[in-house]
């Protein structure tokens, strides 16, 4: 019956990938024919690696994926955009024979939080890796207590791979092999904690407060309490970041980032641990990600005129994503506009809540050389709300179109960063380059 | 004249950029050429409300709304003295706090669910008449018998509670909406404080206050989300 089932989701795949629909069908139909089919799959020598957390998944996972497959292995990936439990499925089913024989070397997932359960359940994952846990679409997600809840529930006999600066991390230390990484370059380290509205700002312990030697960014950092919970020593570190180049130095290799951020370094350094406990060496696997170019998706920048244009696609709902996109902005001294926008506050589903907007420590762009800060789209006027509580209200200027907007930042001459959800960068980036709209 | 606002747990119950709602009251008050403090208060600390007028508080994670409750759960005196002169503001579900099941301040009970109720509200105050917006993300929903806060007037979503899920006893004001619910409706910020303000100088010239902003994002966002609800 599993054999037929998978015979006819096959099926399914090859007509949808024809039609260019339905990626996650077969997957979804799998589940209602048969709720236990996971279970009919047989691994044998296939490893199988999740990446799951609130930011950074699907950096991460393709990251593994793409070294893996360029090692010469066979790699499983779900790469369709579905991060949900029947995206596995399908990745499964178009990655097995019809018994249900998994042909591949490996499988890497990205996976939903909310649905590592069903996959822990189900599957005997070889290395898990839990990016980080913070404020995330608090509509869907609720809070990270209940995100953290249910990953705990699902964790099963699997080795996780874990970033040792975040204290979050640590509640999942319990009954898990866990392996760390960390960083280690002093230049990207200070004393005084800038972040106004930490994810934890407690010992989980013992509920006093942390202490910290340093901080990375927001509760990152070496911290430490009275009752003993504290910073682990980490498997791996990065000694030397350098945004401007694009590398990292872990040991003595040199490893390319994707873009200028931290949460790219972590990625990387999840992907490098993860890979070096797989069995590869680390000279090795800095060969590889030295062929890893700039993911345009997320960052571009570009010369107009005489002046720079950098556009950042910014999660919204996600606090830690923006405070991330801060501290990028942050490396540039020089007189700048930014521009933040988006034509919908999530496709998900119909809620305008914008109470994330208030998470984010846009009190950090006071000290920054800012001109102006564009608000673009349908909740302009609740971004410059926002700005005005941030002690900005002088640099407002509000659009509700993207299109006037990108004519008037055609005419300053400062450096451009625009902090924009996905919907906005293509447009954005189309009308900035424009010739024709002076 | 000098207010004082005490943020309780403001590290620690700092859900849904809450924190935000006393950004809105300190600036409400320098406005109106007011020296205003804002003491914030973290889990641990010792707190004398002797000389202040106004105490807030915000949502949080279950564990830590215990955590926050077992740390004050000698204070329901002091409280229940605390707001028959002076403010009490509260958000979210930093309503089981001072409900039945913990400091027993206020006659509601805080009924805990198996899930989260997402829900947005156009809802009003019977004083004010102005529309107003309030979001939801919690799962609890309240059983109360003290008097309603604020009046629902619609929501688009299933989940829409129409008994408006906020109460008021004396001068305690609690809402289950969260997020910076004071700086999205100006209009009640605006009464909040000026009750604050006369009640301690009683012939205090109120300011108008330039709220463009504010009144700007709330009819963009009524008339872009709910154009037709009247």
């Amino acid at each position: 019956m599993n054999t037929i089932i998978i015979f006819i989701c096959k099926i399914i795949a090859l007509i949808g990938k024809k039609l260019k629909r339905g990626s996650t069908l077969p997957g979804f139909l799998a589940l209602k024919f048969n709720p236990n089919i996971f279970k009919h799959f047989k691994l044998n020598d296939t490893k199988v690696i999740v990446v799951t957390g609130s930011n950074g998944k699907g950096s991460t996972s393709s990251l593994i994926c793409d070294c893996l497959r360029k090692f010469g292995y066979s790699v499983g990936y779900n790469d369709s955009g579905s991060n949900l439990s029947f995206a596995i499925l399908t990745t499964m089913i178009l990655n097995s024979k019809i018994t249900g024989q998994i042909k591949t070397n490996y499988l890497v997932f990205e996976l939903d939080e909310r649905y590592s359960p069903i996959v822990f359940k189900n599957l005997k994952v070889d290395f898990t890796v839990i990016t980080n846990i913070t404020r995330d679409q608090p509509p869907r997600q609720g809070n990270p207590e209940i995100v953290s809840e249910i990953i705990k529930k699902g964790l099963n006999n699997t080795q996780l791979i874990l970033n040792a600066d975040d204290p979050m991390l640590q509640q999942f230390t319990d009954k898990n092999i866990v392996h760390f990484y960390d960083i280690k370059d002093d230049k990207q380290f200070y004393t005084k904690n800038i972040y106004d509205k930490p994810n934890i700002a407690y010992c989980p312990n013992c509920y006093k407060k942390l202490k910290n030697d340093y901080y990375i960014f927001e509760q990152h950092g070496k911290y430490h309490c009275k009752c003993g919970f504290s910073k682990p020593e980490a498997e791996l570190s990065a000694n030397y970041i350098d945004y401007d180049r694009l590398v990292i130095m872990v040991e003595n290799f040199k490893f390319n980032l994707a873009y200028p951020s931290l949460f790219d370094v972590n990625n990387t350094m999840a992907a490098i641990l993860c890979l070096k406990l797989l069995g590869f060496e680390l000279d090795k696997i800095s060969y590889i990600m030295n062929f890893r170019t700039t993911d345009n998706k997320i960052f571009s920048s570009y010369r107009l005129n005489n002046k720079f244009i950098y556009t950042i696609n910014n999660k919204n709902e996600n606090s830690a994503s923006f405070n991330q996109s801060l501290l990028l902005v942050n490396r540039d001294k020089k007189e700048k506009i930014i521009v933040i926008g988006w034509k919908e506050i999530s496709r998900r589903y119909e809620f305008n809540d914008i109470s994330w907007l208030y998470d984010i420590d846009f009190e950090i762009l006071k000290e920054l050389n800012v001109k102006h800060i564009y608000c673009v789209g349908i909740e302009r006027y609740d971004i410059a709300l926002r700005m005005k509580f941030a002690g900005l209200e002088d640099k407002v200027k509000i659009y509700e179109d993207l299109k006037c907007a990108c004519i008037d930042l055609k005419k300053d001459t400062c450096n451009i960063y625009a902090i924009l959800n996905f919907d906005f960068v293509e447009d954005f980036n189309n009308y900035i380059r424009r010739e024709d709209e002076n | 004249m000098k207010i004082k606002i005490l943020h309780l747990f403001y590290d620690f119950l700092n859900l849904y950029g809450e924190s935000a709602n006393t950004l809105a009251f300190v600036d409400y008050f320098k406005k109106q050429g007011i020296e205003c403090e804002l003491i914030k208060h973290s889990l641990g600390e010792d707190f004398n409300l002797d000389d202040i007028d106004i105490v807030y508080i915000g949502s949080g994670e279950n564990k830590k709304i215990i955590q926050a409750f077992k740390s004050i759960s000698d204070k329901k005196l002091v409280f229940e003295n605390f707001i028959k002169s002076k403010h009490l503001l509260i958000t979210g579900n930093a309503i089981r706090i001072f409900s039945k099941e913990m400091l027993n301040i206020c006659d509601t009970e805080v009924k805990l669910l198996d899930r989260h109720k997402v829900y947005e509200s156009i809802i009003t105050h019977l004083e004010i008449k102005e529309d107003m917006i309030a979001f939801y993300n919690n799962d609890c929903e309240l059983n109360t018998n003290e008097k309603p806060l604020f009046k629902h007037l619609f929501s688009k979503n299933k989940d829409a509670n129409l008994k408006c899920e906020s109460f008021y006893k004396n001068n305690l004001f609690a809402t289950l909406s969260i997020g910076p619910f004071y700086i999205r409706n100006y209009c009640f910020l605006k009464y909040v404080c000026d009750r604050v303000i006369l009640s301690k100088e009683s012939d205090f010239v109120i300011k108008e206050v330039d709220f463009n902003f504010e009144k700007n994002a709330l009819k963009t966002f009524i008339s872009n989300y709910y154009p037709n609800y009247k």
